[in-house]
Parts: C-alpha cells; sequence; structure tokens
C-alpha cells in the first residue's frame, strides 16, 4: 500500500544523512509509528530491498518497526540506524 | 569492524506535515472551510457529494477536489452541477497527499469557493496515514461494508470526527446490525458523529446537511 512513499522518503533521508560519513553499510534500520497504522514491516522491507539493491550502502539493511503510543500520530520516526563503521576511522 | 548506533529522530513524513500545514494557511486565508472525505471505493462518497452540493450550493460556494488513481469518472459525474473542480490521479498511490492538494489549491478559483471537498482515493487504509491540512476529516461505509470496520481499520475512524454510514435504504434486505457497528465504532472513537444516511433516497440526509451548514457558519 503507501509504504512505497515512506521508503521512497527514507532512501532521500538516508542518502543524504550518510553523506560524507564514515560509514561501511547500514546494518538496521529502527523505525517507530502509530499504533494503529497499517504499514507493515515485512512490506516495507520487501519495497525497501527492491529500491536499494543498487546501493551498496543500503541494500543489506533491514527495517525494524516499532509501535510508539499515540494512536493519533501521523508520523514515522526514524529512531535510529545500525551501522558498521569502517576501519581506521571512528568519527560519525 | 566496529558496529554502532546513530541515534536520528527524525519524522520520515516530515514534508507532508509541511505542506499539509501550508495547505492549511493557504484555505484558512482565503477563509474556505475544508472536508476529506475517506472511505473504501463503492461506499457513495461521490454519490454523497452529488446530493449535498446540489442542495447547498446556492448558499454556499462549493469547490471539488477528486483524488483517484485513474480517470475522470468523478469529476465527470459532478460536471452537471457546474462548480469549480479539479481532479487528480494518483497514478498508482492508494491515497491523496499534502502535495497533490496543494497542486489542486492552485487550479481552482479559489475565491469563489466557501466549502472546499476532498474526495480521497477509494480506500479505508493509506488515506488515514497522510495529514492533507484540512478542516474535517469524514469517513463514509455503507450498510454492505459490514459491522466490524471500525475495529479492523481502526486508524480512519479514530482520526474522523463524523463517520457517515450511507446506503441505510438498503437494512431492510440485509443482515448487518447497526446496533453493533455503532458499538463497534464507539469503542474505537468515543467521540465521533455517526450519521445514519441514504445518499440515494435522501433518508435522515438533512442531519448531514445541517452539520455542513454549521461549519460554514462559525
Amino acid at each position: 500500500m503507501h509504504e512505497l512513499t515512506v521508503v521512497n522518503n527514507l532512501l532521500k533521508f538516508l542518502q543524504n544523512f550518510l553523506k560524507d560519513k564514515n560509514i561501511e553499510k547500514v546494518i538496521k534500520i529502527n523505525l517507530r509509528i502509530n499504533p494503529l497504522s497499517c504499514l507493515d514491516e515485512e512490506n516495507l522491507n520487501f519495497v525497501f530491498r527492491s529500491l536499494a539493491k543498487e546501493n551498496n550502502l543500503l541494500k543489506d539493511a533491514k527495517i525494524s518497526v516499532k509501535r510508539g503510543e499515540d494512536p493519533l500520530s501521523r508520523e514515522v520516526i526514524i529512531e535510529n540506524i545500525e551501522v558498521e563503521v569502517r576501519d581506521g576511522d571512528q568519527k560519525d | 569492524m566496529e558496529i554502532k548506533k546513530i541515534e536520528i529522530g527524525e519524522n520520515l513524513l516530515v514534508e507532508n506535515e509541511k505542506i499539509a500545514k501550508e495547505n492549511s494557511e493557504i484555505l484558512k486565508g482565503k477563509n474556505i472551510v475544508s472536508v476529506n472525505l475517506m472511505g473504501p471505493p463503492g461506499s457513495g462518497k461521490t454519490k454523497i457529494l452529488e446530493r449535498t452540493i446540489s442542495m447547498i450550493k446556492d448558499e454556499i460556494p462549493c469547490g471539488v477536489i477528486e483524488g483517484d488513481i485513474a480517470g475522470l469518472y468523478d469529476s465527470e459525474r459532478l460536471r452537471p452541477l457546474n462548480i469549480p473542480i479539479v481532479q487528480i490521479n494518483t497514478g498508482g498511490a492508494c491515497h491523496l497527499e499534502a502535495l497533490m492538494v496543494k497542486k489542486g489549491l492552485e487550479n481552482l478559483p479559489l475565491d469563489e469557493i466557501r466549502l472546499l471537498f476532498i474526495e480521497n482515493v477509494g480506500n479505508l487504509v493509506c488515506p488515514a496515514e497522510f495529514s492533507l491540512g484540512v478542516d474535517k476529516n469524514v469517513v463514509v461505509v455503507s450498510v454492505t461494508d459490514g459491522e466490524d470496520k471500525p475495529a479492523k481499520y481502526p486508524l480512519m475512524f479514530k482520526i474522523s470526527e463524523v463517520c457517515i454510514l450511507n446506503k441505510v435504504d438498503l437494512l431492510k434486505n440485509l443482515e448487518f446490525d447497526a446496533d453493533l457497528f455503532e458499538k463497534n465504532l464507539l469503542r474505537t472513537n468515543e467521540s465521533i458523529k455517526l450519521m445514519k444516511i441514504s445518499s440515494l433516497t435522501g433518508e435522515n440526509f438533512s442531519q448531514w446537511i445541517n452539520y455542513i451548514r454549521k461549519l460554514v457558519k462559525f
């Protein structure tokens, strides 16, 4: 359903966010969404895999969805990402 | 290889929220009241608009943004009403987003409109998850959809101020339990207003029209 919109925004955000950072690859993306939202974790991952397959930084990342508490929230929060940092440099 | 966690805390739909706020400001600036009609395909959203607009357009200048995946079918149905209509085709997307509505607003004569109806893509799921910047969300379901819908699709009923239960003229031929529907509805959203109407026969339609009139008056 509307997973495509969310994943498109996620990719746009991450491509920008990861620019010039010393990151080998992203392993996990932790999202928090409305408890009543119909966004589905499996579908999000399916769309993500399809759209990110050419992107070496992102193609192995898994999306994990946690349900928030506010049933009126329209937000899809990217809480944090888990990444492999490139050897020899610990900076962001 | 070091693994680390980077905190972010960004809303991925922030762009939509921003544009929704702009839409709301545009509409308020033009003193336009806006109503977003949502609901599954075939629940009678367009029929409700046809009847509503033909009843009030002489006292309240109306405009419509029609949202569909494809085609001009709904806007053609409303064309005889002789009011400004913009048809938006989402090109596959299952819902309207704020940017689509913004483009719709750019193509409407806003100075001539006092009441704007937005008919969302027929869908009980996705439209609920995207703010458009409207004043009121209304969900339309019909008696043939079943009593369980508020329990199965809670978000849509949670964010709506009014629930129209349409096609009550069919009740005599169905097993639909209107009391059970109401119970399921109020369990999902205790403050929602339920209006049981028929857009075909006009049964109890005045309740809806009075609600609309009041919105515009205040």
